[in-house]
């Protein structure tokens, strides 16, 4: 069966991995190394947080590990199943089946309504969303009375709630989330940051999110942060000030970043 | 201006393909017919003005209708000759010859086979027709040909060749081989000389006459002084002509054509301005923040609006310009397409000011028209639209515009309808039908979208609901869209119902005109001669034969009675009448009349049958013998051939439109080959029952192909405007593609979904344009008297298909460039 996805991996268990990731962009002069060796595994039930100032491959990161770009070297997997062997075509199957993505600039399609959006991936699946898990997860994300409008008729914060129920409905192994607060208001920013997390804490959804805000960082488990393409620090249960200090420290270590 | 302008074309270079290609092609259409059209025309002028560099003054019969009171005889030419004033005079006896070539075939463009005096001048030679192997004929078994006829019959000097002189064909001796600056060469036609006396006989309506008598001017006299004298002389019925007034009489090559070509020129450009509009609208959507800041930092509207207009005037000047070498190709193209032969084709002139200035003001005008609401609308972007985010304003509602649609639409549908009791209309009635329809195009295209969702969505599930959503979405470019593939297959369809009914009809007319077994009737421009129908009778299997000649009678009561004269022994046995009352067997002595014809004249049985004969005003009395009915070719009066007239010479001889013949049972395929052996003379054809009604719709073939040969450029545009809009989708769209593969979409479905989006608006267009044309083809047909309605459902349907289908190929290069984005660069793309 195609469509078919792996059982729910025991709570601990790694849902996704990197090992020895490298990307390099361009060539001669051009040449950027953004990931150079990063290895980082990602449990069951986890809210990872990928710290970082502008420019040290985070997003780069995220991109491999979610295969949406190809590393230059070592490995990314999806439970099992190691990206870099895969053609665009069975990508584009780990993707639909095992993946969600929550993007900084919402992107839902502005001709389809809510709903439409939300069931989009379980479409192009071709699967079937459990009613009562879409109904329970309406009502969390407080959508449910916005299902026929379109995103041009909803609120930035509305529209990432959508969003974030498109990237949860079909309980994907694992959410990738690229900034996903970087374009709210603290508010709505606040609503998005707390359902990420009880998706983790109460649903047992894996979740990675890039971000370089301390505030979002402190709603993970535990914060990876990146200095020039490699894994630098690992701070379990980070708090905003323990952030913000990691951050300046990182800054001092980086001249040329600049935000 | 010009210079940001240029930078904005160079950076969206792409989007400018596609409606400059359409430019390029109306362009090149409109100047290439104006080149071909421009070449015939100067071709032909100065064949006129070269040919016979002598004339000075013609004298001809005038335009009144009967014989000239007196005879362009020699009496005449040495009279004229004798006026002082008059350096030379020369009688000339021209009409109607034919060539024959080796392969059995006439030779040239039949409408212009001429036949010609050749009069020797005191060094023996004719200084019109310069003689370039053998020498000028002699007698009646002599004859000189021009160069090239001699060379596409295969014939040289000395042999024996065939020529067709007044619907009878002979063998003469080609002596002589010669050129000429003649019009009806340049026209492809070809140019047989006799000696005079030959000439004259066969040509002149009197036994001792010409055809027309040209004088040389003395140095010092001019034409006009010599036209004048020359017309004291004249009796009532004859004219003097100056040789300038003659050139200006030379009709302008063919006016028909070059409408017709520039009609359709204009139609191809027309649906191009669609293209332009759409992509000027998309590109100012685009733009707009730039638009905006422009504005904001102090540019004014029009500012704004002449720079989006000087892009268009780029693009315009520069499509013009490939639009005219274009041209070139498109005029040589037609130069094959209606060059009577492809060796007579005139010389193409390719730079002249005419079609240059054309391309240009044509190419540039349209592209400037097209941009100007666009560009209007660019410019009423508010400044404040720099300072926000997010997408533009959405487009002004379209119920002003759809209520306007319906009007029109209703309007034009009415008059279209109305068109069908009064012709007139038709000139007016379609084209407001199709201005409306363009008008509600966005409204039909959001109805169509909206109904195809859901048999999309569980056809194609995600895929059909994206492309149904993405077809209503800018409902203004998928009409015009849609717009630009209807106008092409509307003609296309008009065309297709109109052709195929007139063919039709044209097959039924001949069907009901036939009578017996075979039908003996002359080429176009040909004729039959008078013996031909005693020739026949004399075949073995030949039950019934008849000749039907034209003669007009004009009644007592200056009514004009459209008879006939028969052989009445041969039209008795054809059996194609059916008597009613009297008999046939006195017509020699009387005439017979249709039924209606003796309603309409309230004669009876009996009654008498006065007036002269409209030919020569011969007087004709006779008696009704039979009141009969019977095919077309027979009505409404028949008389005896014994009845007319006798001719004096043979160019005065009446006009037989056809010989009738019936054949003894069995004998039909036999006698056929003993009449066509015994003719001998490709100028007549001998057809059975079934080829006169193919023969009848034969000609509908070609004329319907080279309407649709035109109509394929505004089709093929039609088709660019599909690739265009849905180029401009996969811009516009590029981060929803980028987010949809992410989501997992696979490659081939984004083409898919693009693929099923062309699919919906193609259905619009081609179905609008199909049933549209169809309706306004056959409002054309009914509007006829007489003609049926002959739908072709087939041909309809295949014409819908592939609209679609041009449709749907028109997005798969769109489709898989769509396919082919890369993925995180559409998530990083700042279009919206
Ligand atoms: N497509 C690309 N081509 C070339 N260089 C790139 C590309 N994408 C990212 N980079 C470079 O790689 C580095 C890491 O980028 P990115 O992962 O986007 O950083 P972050 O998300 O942490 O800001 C940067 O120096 C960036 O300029
Ligand atoms: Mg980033």
């Amino acid at each position: 069966m195609m469509n078919q996805r792996i059982d729910p991996v025991p709570s601990g268990a790694v849902v996704a991995a990197a090992d020895d990731l490298t990307k390099v962009y361009g060539e001669g002069e051009a040449r950027v190394i953004a990931l150079a060796g990063v290895s980082a595994r990602f449990r069951q039930g986890e809210f990872t947080a990928i710290m970082g100032p502008s420019g040290s491959g985070k997003s780069t990161f995220m991109h491999c590990l979610a295969g949406l770009d190809t590393p230059t070297s070592g490995s990314a997997r999806i439970g099992e199943i190691d990206l870099a062997q895969l053609d665009d075509a069975r990508l584009t199957k780990v993707r639909r089946e095992r993946i969600g993505f929550i993007f900084q600039a919402f992107n839902l399609l502005p001709t389809l309504t809510a709903l439409e959006n939300i069931t989009l991936p379980a479409a192009l699946a071709g699967q079937n969303i459990d009613r009562k898990w879409l109904d329970h997860l309406l009502a969390t994300m407080g959508i449910a009375d916005r299902l026929d409008h379109r995103p041009a008729q909803l609120s930035g914060g509305q529209q990432q709630r959508v969003a974030c129920a498109r990237a949860l409905a079909s309980r994907p192994a694992i959410v990738f989330a690229d900034e996903p607060t970087g374009n709210l208001d603290s508010r709505s920013g606040a609503e998005v940051l707390a359902l990420l997390r009880s998706a983790s804490r109460d649903m047992g959804q894996t979740i990675v999110m890039v971000t370089h805000d301390p505030v979002a960082a402190a709603h993970a488990d535990r914060a990876l942060f990146l200095a020039d393409g490699r894994i630098v620090h690992e701070m379990p249960r980070p708090t905003t000030s323990a952030v913000l200090e990691q951050m300046k420290h990182l800054d001092a270590h980086q001249p040329s970043a600049s935000l | 201006m010009f210079r940001a302008a240029f930078r904005t074309l160079r950076s969206q270079f792409l989007h400018f393909v596609m409606p400059a290609i359409a430019v390029v092609l109306g362009v090149g259409f409109a100047t290439g017919s104006l080149i071909y059209t421009q070449s015939l025309d100067e071709a032909m002028t100065l064949a006129t003005i070269t040919s016979q560099p002598d004339v000075s003054v013609i004298v001809r019969p005038d335009a009144s209708p009967g014989s000239p009171d007196g005879p362009l005889d020699d009496r005449l030419l040495d009279r004229l000759r004798a006026l002082p004033g008059a350096a030379a005079a020369r009688g000339t006896a021209e009409g109607r010859s034919f060539l024959v070539g080796s392969d059995g075939a006439l030779v040239g463009s039949l409408g212009w086979a001429g036949g010609v005096n050749y009069v020797a001048s005191a060094d023996g030679r004719d200084h019109r027709y310069p003689i370039t192997a053998g020498r000028g004929p002699h007698d009646r078994g002599e004859i000189a040909v021009d160069r090239r006829s001699a060379e596409r019959a295969g014939y040289r000097v000395g042999e024996q060749v065939r020529i067709v002189v007044n619907g009878t064909a002979r063998d003469a001796r080609l002596v002589g081989v010669f050129t000429a600056h003649d019009p009806r060469l340049t026209a492809g036609g070809s140019l047989t000389a006799f000696d005079t006396a030959t000439a004259r006989r066969q040509f002149s309506p009197t036994p001792d006459g010409y055809t027309a008598i040209t004088l040389t001017a003395a140095s010092g006299t001019s034409e006009e002084i010599l036209a004048e004298r020359a017309a004291k002389l004249l009796p009532p019925g004859l004219e003097a002509v100056t040789r300038s007034a003659l050139d200006a009489e030379a009709a302008p090559a063919d006016d028909k054509l070059s409408m017709l070509l520039l009609g359709f020129a204009g139609i191809a450009l027309f649906v191009s301005t669609f293209l332009i509009a759409n992509t000027f609208t998309m590109l100012s959507a685009a733009r707009a923040r730039e638009h905006a800041l422009l504005r904001a930092i102090g540019a004014t509207r029009s500012y704004v609006m002449r720079l989006v207009l000087a892009e268009a005037l780029l693009v315009g000047a520069i499509a013009s310009f490939a639009g005219y070498l274009l041209g070139i190709g498109v005029a040589a193209v037609l130069n094959t397409l209606f060059g009577t032969t492809v060796d007579a084709a005139p010389p193409l002139r390719f730079f002249t000011a005419g079609p240059l200035l054309a391309a240009f003001a044509v190419g540039i005008g349209v592209s400037a028209l097209s941009a100007y609401l666009p560009a209007r609308r660019a410019s009423a972007v508010a400044p404040v639209a720099a300072l926000r985010t997010g997408s533009p304003a959405t487009p002004a509602s379209l119920r002003r515009r759809n209520a306007a649609g319906l009007a029109v639409t209703a309007l034009g549908a009415l008059l279209t309808l109305a068109a069908i009791g009064t012709q007139d209309l038709l000139y007016i009635g379609p084209p407001v039908l199709m201005v409306g329809l363009i008008i509600l195009t966005p409204l039909l295209a959001m109805g169509l979208a909206k109904a195809a969702r859901a048999p999309l969505t569980r056809l194609a599930g995600m895929r059909g609901t994206l492309a149904a959503e993405n077809a209503r979405r800018n409902p203004r470019r998928s009409g015009a869209t849609a717009t630009a593939l209807m106008i092409g297959f509307a003609l296309v369809c008009t065309i297709t119902v109109g052709i195929s009914s007139l063919s039709h009809h044209a097959e039924q007319e001949a069907e009901n005109r036939m009578a017996g077994d075979l039908r003996v009737t002359a080429v176009d421009f040909a004729d039959i001669s008078a013996d031909t129908a005693g020739r026949i009778a004399r075949l073995p299997g030949a039950e019934a034969v008849t000749p039907v000649i034209d003669a007009p009678i004009r009644l007592a009561d200056d009514r004009f009675l459209q008879a006939s004269a028969v052989n009445p022994a041969g039209v008795a046995r054809l059996g194609a009448l059916t008597v009613l009352q009297g008999s046939l067997e006195h017509l020699d002595d009387g005439v017979a009349v249709t039924e209606d014809a003796a309603t309409a004249h309230g004669w009876k049985l009996g009654s008498r049958v006065s007036g002269t004969f409209a030919r020569d005003e011969r007087k004709i009395d006779l008696p009704i013998v039979a009141i009969y009915d019977g095919p077309d070719t027979f009505t409404p009066a028949l008389l005896s051939t014994r009845r007319l007239p006798t001719a004096r010479t043979a160019a005065d001889r009446p006009f037989i439109s056809a010989v009738f013949v019936k054949a003894a049972p069995g004998r039909e395929g036999a006698l056929r080959r003993d009449i066509q052996r015994a003719l001998d003379n490709p100028a007549l054809l001998v057809q059975s029952r079934a080829e006169v009604r193919q023969e009848a719709g034969r000609p509908f073939v070609p004329l319907m192909n080279i309407m649709y040969a035109l109509l394929s450029i505004t089709v093929l545009i039609g088709a660019l405007g599909v690739v265009n809009t849905m180029s401009m989708a996969v811009y516009e769209r590029v981060r929803e593609i980028g987010v949809l593969r992410a989501l997992g979409m696979d490659r081939r479905r984004v083409g898919v979904v693009l693929w099923l989006e062309s699919a919906v608006i193609s259905v619009l267009g081609a179905g609008l344009g199909v049933v549209v044309g169809s309706l306004i083809g056959a409002a054309a047909v009914l509007s006829q008297e007489g003609a049926a309605l002959v739908i072709p459902w087939t041909r309809l349907a295949f014409f819908f298909a592939a609209a679609v289908a041009i449709g749907v190929l028109a997005s798969l290069g769109p489709g898989s460039r769509a396919a082919r984005i890369p993925m995180l660069r559409a998530l990083r793309s700042p279009v919206e």
